[in-house]
């Protein structure tokens, strides 16, 4: 009876057990609590899904067109590529900067790409603020994404908190480049051995284009990343006089 | 007896020859310490001035004089002419100063141990402290040793024209003494402070001359190379053929047509270019080409790889037409001292310890050429050195381009102001001139103008204009373009008035984003498309119209309303006022909008709060507004003032931004005009040149994925350039609308592929 009894706690515990990591599971995986209704939760996160794919790829091909800008800088060219030498001042923005630019474009640009899930009328979906913290490395670029939203459907709720993802664009590397670039440069010359070298080394292409008033665009473009099929174009300008 | 008479008769002769003999001819000795020099005379005055020194002094007409062998003949006396004629000898018989005029047939003399030739009527003149002072024309035979000799447009033993002073050393080596600068041909050496050895002949070992800074030119080879602590500057001038510092010059005849090649014109120095059209070669003024070597480095340059052997006759050199660019082999030992230079066009090259460019390459194009004089074009040529890595070589184009090539030419890294032109390693495929272009394109109908519009003389569009212009022409063989005009300035527009001709600035390219100049083509070409159409229209509607004179305007403008009769520019202006009401509804647009008109208010002054929104331009004006004042000719006015403001100028840009985000087109595409003046009865007369420019797989793309205004907008702009289009010379075809809209486009499924949809005026018929 004893065995009976402890065979039967044992199977408790166990139960107990299970039932504890599945929850524990989802709760660290951070997406569905209890409740799940979860053919609409997968609609929703299809959207978001969708969503975080497209605007991640149109965010690095504005900020990287930009010169890891969200929006040209005050001191731009005319056609809005930051300068990152003009005469004697140097101004670079860091990997760093880069992603918070990014992640503050994907906060608001998600928000609008959800568009604030009007196409789900059968839902009552509430979300929160959106955070993203971006991560770029030499050759993807990883965000983690935190969305609160909570899905409601009559007396069933789900939240879905936060969502990884990553493209294969090689920012980190171009960016590298980028500071290569300028570094090999002296006070009156550009060093052309060390950009080839350079480029020669990260498997990229470096163009330069004079401009007016001795504007001196640079291009790098990255055929190993592309976005939507385009050729990745890392863009900064120049002016020595 | 007889024999006797006649015996006499001979010895008489003989007495008689050597009388007069006696009166014409004298001899005169010099004697030195242990020289004797035996001078043999007519018509010269000698004169003891010193115990060192004997002055001949040439005073007959008929004068003649042999100083130890050596003849001096066909020299004038000193009275035709008001500077005395003199040779002045030291006691051991050497000149030491000569200067006399020859009469009218010139003369051969060996002064200093040099033989020249010395054409009529010049002046000789030779000291032994300061050398000879050759004249004009004047032709060396041969060096002698330790001389030197200057002058202007002399001629060397190897048939070039010198002009400057060289000397000879003590083996009768040539060398340029430092500071002094000499001209041989179109090769120039300014002043150096070390003297350069030059060598022209053919066997030259560049072996035997490690040790020194010298220049050798011979056959089609040249080498220059310095020494540790010196420097070698050489400039190649307009009309050096081995660099090709030359442009082609068209044969045309009485009616400015081109001329036909023919054969017996190469012996006059004329080509046939690759139409069959007669040209030859001028010196190009605008080109700059300069070398300075330094320390221990070396140029060596063979011309002729795939060489055309003709010679024009312009000196010894061989000449590259066909062939390849030149290829410069540089040799040497890297230093951060001794940096060697080559200046080419506004690229200046440095090869240190690495090979840079200068920043000043950059400088604005109305500053460099302020500092050139004028000279601003690169020479094409390719470089080889150990400082590029891995092989590659710089190659430089006639547009101040260049690139680094691979050795298998696979790929080019680095790449500056390519511009979509190509840097070709061939010299002919880079077209210098506004005759080459015509001609190529002659049999197309094309005509091309250079035009002066405000400011002073043009008649010369840069060699990149004229090949981006080539460029778009091969890449677009059915365009139906017949008028290009090049013009001084930074614009680039289409004229209805002057003969449906689109006009490109030469100045525009400068000012151009990174976008490949053809797009700029394509939007001007799009323009003249349109243009054409509304003439179509125009034939069509001429009933209405000449109806409306009868029944007012009404008539007319009931008429173009219909559906079937709606111009193609009010379709446009329907559409981008449509998406005006749209953007007008985005948040972000509309948060930024209200941004740049609270700084506006509060630039000038108001309560950012509480301000007079008639003040206000709309924000659209505000962009447009910004672009025109980008232009050099931007307006002076307040608003635009106000816009060069950073905060302002800024936030513009900001909301430029979004309009591109959310519309996926520039924001030019808003641009309004008076539908009176240029765009002839449009007020959006941009957007369909702006579409224009955008590639197919783009189009599709964004129809796809972008925003809900932009796959709106763009779907029916693709649906309006596929209705205009009319033949494979305008708008979208029906494979590639197709490829962008599949059977996605219509609400009915099988609605892809039908044209006239929405513009149907001239649908379908080949205006």
């Amino acid at each position: 009876m004893h065995n009976k009894k402890g065979q039967v706690t044992i199977f408790v515990v166990v139960a107990i057990v299970i039932v504890v990591s599945i929850l524990l599971f989802f709760t660290l995986q951070g997406n569905i609590r209890i409740g799940e209704s979860s053919k609409d939760v997968e609609r929703v996160k299809t959207l978001i899904g969708s969503c975080i794919d497209k605007v991640t790829l149109e965010t690095i091909y504005l900020i990287s067109k930009n010169g890891g800008y969200r929006s040209p800088p005050v001191d731009s060219t005319r056609y809005g590529v930051p300068y990152y030498i003009k005469g004697n001042q140097k101004n670079i923005p860091s990997i760093d900067f880069i992603e918070l630019e990014i992640s503050d474009h994907l906060n608001d640009e998600l928000f609008f790409c959800t568009k604030n899930f009007i196409d789900f009328p059968d839902l009552e979906i509430t979300q929160k603020t959106i955070i993203t913290k971006t991560k770029i490395l030499p050759e993807k670029i990883t965000f983690d994404i935190t969305y609160p939203i909570i899905i409601s459907k009559g007396d069933k709720s789900t939240s879905i908190k936060s969502f990884k993802h990553e493209i294969p664009v090689r920012l980190g590397i171009v960016h590298q480049a980028m500071l290569e670039m300028i570094n090999s440069q002296t006070t009156t010359e550009i060093c052309l051995s060390c950009n080839l070298k350079t480029a020669i080394k990260y498997d990229i292409y470096i163009e330069t284009e004079t401009q007016s008033g001795g504007d001196l665009l640079s291009i790098i473009t990255d055929e190993n990343s592309n976005i939507n099929e385009k050729e990745f174009r890392f863009l900064f300008a120049q002016n020595f006089q | 007896m007889k024999s006797l008479q006649i015996l006499t008769f001979l010895i008489f002769l003989f007495l008689i020859q050597f009388v007069i003999a006696e009166e014409h001819t004298e001899i005169f000795i010099i004697r030195g310490l242990d020289t004797e020099t035996e001078i043999e005379y007519s018509g010269i005055d000698i004169e003891q001035l010193d115990i060192k020194t004997t002055k001949l002094s040439i005073t007959g007409r008929n004068n003649t004089l042999t100083i130890n062998g050596n003849e001096f003949s066909n020299m004038q006396s000193s009275g035709s002419r008001e500077k005395e004629s003199y040779i002045l000898l030291n006691t051991k018989g050497e000149i030491t100063e000569a200067s006399f005029k020859t009469n009218d047939e010139g003369g051969t003399y060996t002064i200093g141990g040099t033989t020249f030739d010395v054409p009529p009527n010049t002046v000789v003149y030779y000291d032994n402290e300061i050398g000879h002072h050759l004249a004009e024309g004047a032709v060396i035979k041969e060096f002698g040793p330790n001389s030197k000799m200057s002058g202007i447009n002399f001629i060397l033993p190897n048939k070039n024209i010198a002009s400057g002073t060289i000397n000879t050393n003590e083996q009768s080596g040539l060398f340029i003494k430092e500071l002094d600068t000499l001209t041989v041909g179109t090769v120039h050496f300014p002043k150096s402070v070390s003297k350069t050895f030059i060598y022209f002949e053919e066997d030259f070992n560049p072996e035997n001359h490690i040790g020194e800074k010298y220049y050798f030119q011979a056959g089609n080879k040249v080498i220059m190379h310095s020494i540790p602590g010196k420097s070698l500057s050489v400039n190649y001038l307009p009309g050096n053929d081995f660099f090709n510092l030359n442009k082609p010059e068209y044969a045309k005849n009485e009616n400015g047509n081109f001329v036909k090649f023919q054969e017996s014109d190469e012996s006059k120095g004329f080509l046939a270019d690759s139409v069959g059209n007669k040209y030859r070669l001028v010196p190009d003024e605008k080109d700059l080409l300069e070398f300075i070597v330094r320390g221990e480095n070396s140029f060596e340059i063979t011309f002729g790889d795939n060489v055309d052997s003709r010679n024009y006759g312009k000196g010894i050199f061989p000449l590259e037409r066909t062939g390849r660019v030149p290829l410069i082999k540089h040799t040497g030992v890297s230093t951060t001292e001794q940096i060697t230079v080559i200046r080419n066009g506004r690229n200046l090259i440095l090869l240190g310890d690495d090979l840079f460019i200068s920043k000043s390459s950059f400088d604005s194009q109305e500053d460099f050429e302020k500092n050139h004089n004028g000279k601003y074009q690169s020479v094409p040529f390719q470089l080889n050195s150990p400082l590029i890595p891995d092989g590659h070589e710089l190659r430089i184009g006639s547009n101040n381009q260049y690139k680094l090539v691979s050795p298998e030419e696979t790929n080019s890294r680095v790449v500056h102001n390519r511009y979509g032109t190509e840097i070709s390693e061939y010299q002919d495929e880079q077209l210098q001139t506004i005759d080459q272009l015509r001609s190529k394109w002659e049999s197309r109908g094309m005509n091309f103008d250079a035009l002066v519009l405000k400011e002073g003389e043009y008649k010369d569009p840069s060699p990149f204009l004229l090949q981006s212009t080539d460029r778009w022409l091969t890449e677009n063989p059915d365009a139906i373009l017949k008028n290009i005009a090049f013009i001084p300035d930074n614009r680039v527009f289409f004229s209805r008035s002057s003969k449906q001709t689109v006009f490109f600035g030469e100045k525009y390219f400068d000012q151009i984003t990174h976008e490949d100049t053809s797009v700029t083509f394509d939007h001007e070409y799009e323009h003249f498309l349109d243009d054409d159409i509304l003439e179509a229209e125009n034939r069509k509607l001429f009933t209405s119209k000449m109806i409306s004179i009868f029944r007012g305007q009404e008539y007319y403008e009931e008429t173009i309303k219909l559906p079937e009769n709606r111009p193609l520019g009010l379709l446009y202006d329907d559409l981008i006022e449509s998406t005006l009401s749209e953007l007008s509804q985005n948040q972000a647009y509309n948060q930024k909008a209200e941004e740049i008109l609270r700084t506006l208010a509060i630039k000038r002054g108001d309560d950012p709060e509480n301000y007079d929104r008639g003040k206000d331009p709309d924000v659209i004006t505000l962009i447009n507004h910004q672009k025109i004042g980008v232009s050099a000719d931007g307006p002076n006015d307040e608003l635009y003032n106000s816009l060069q403001d950073p905060e302002i100028s800024g936030q513009i840009l900001e909301l430029r931004q979004i309009i591109f985000e959310e519309t996926g087109l520039n924001p030019y595409i808003f641009k309004a005009y008076d539908p009176t003046e240029v765009s002839f009865g449009r007020r959006y007369y941009e957007v369909s040149s702006v579409f224009a420019q955008i590639p197919i797989p783009v189009i599709k793309e964004g129809i796809l994925t972008g925003k809900p205004i932009q796959q709106n907008l763009w779907r029916q702009l693709t649906q309006l350039s596929f209705d205009k289009s009319s033949d494979a010379n305008r708008g979208i075809t029906s494979e590639e609308y197709i490829e962008i809209l599949g059977n996605d486009h219509c609400s009915k499924a099988d609605c892809s592929d039908q044209k006239c949809i929405t513009y149907q005026l001239t649908c379908g018929a080949n205006s």
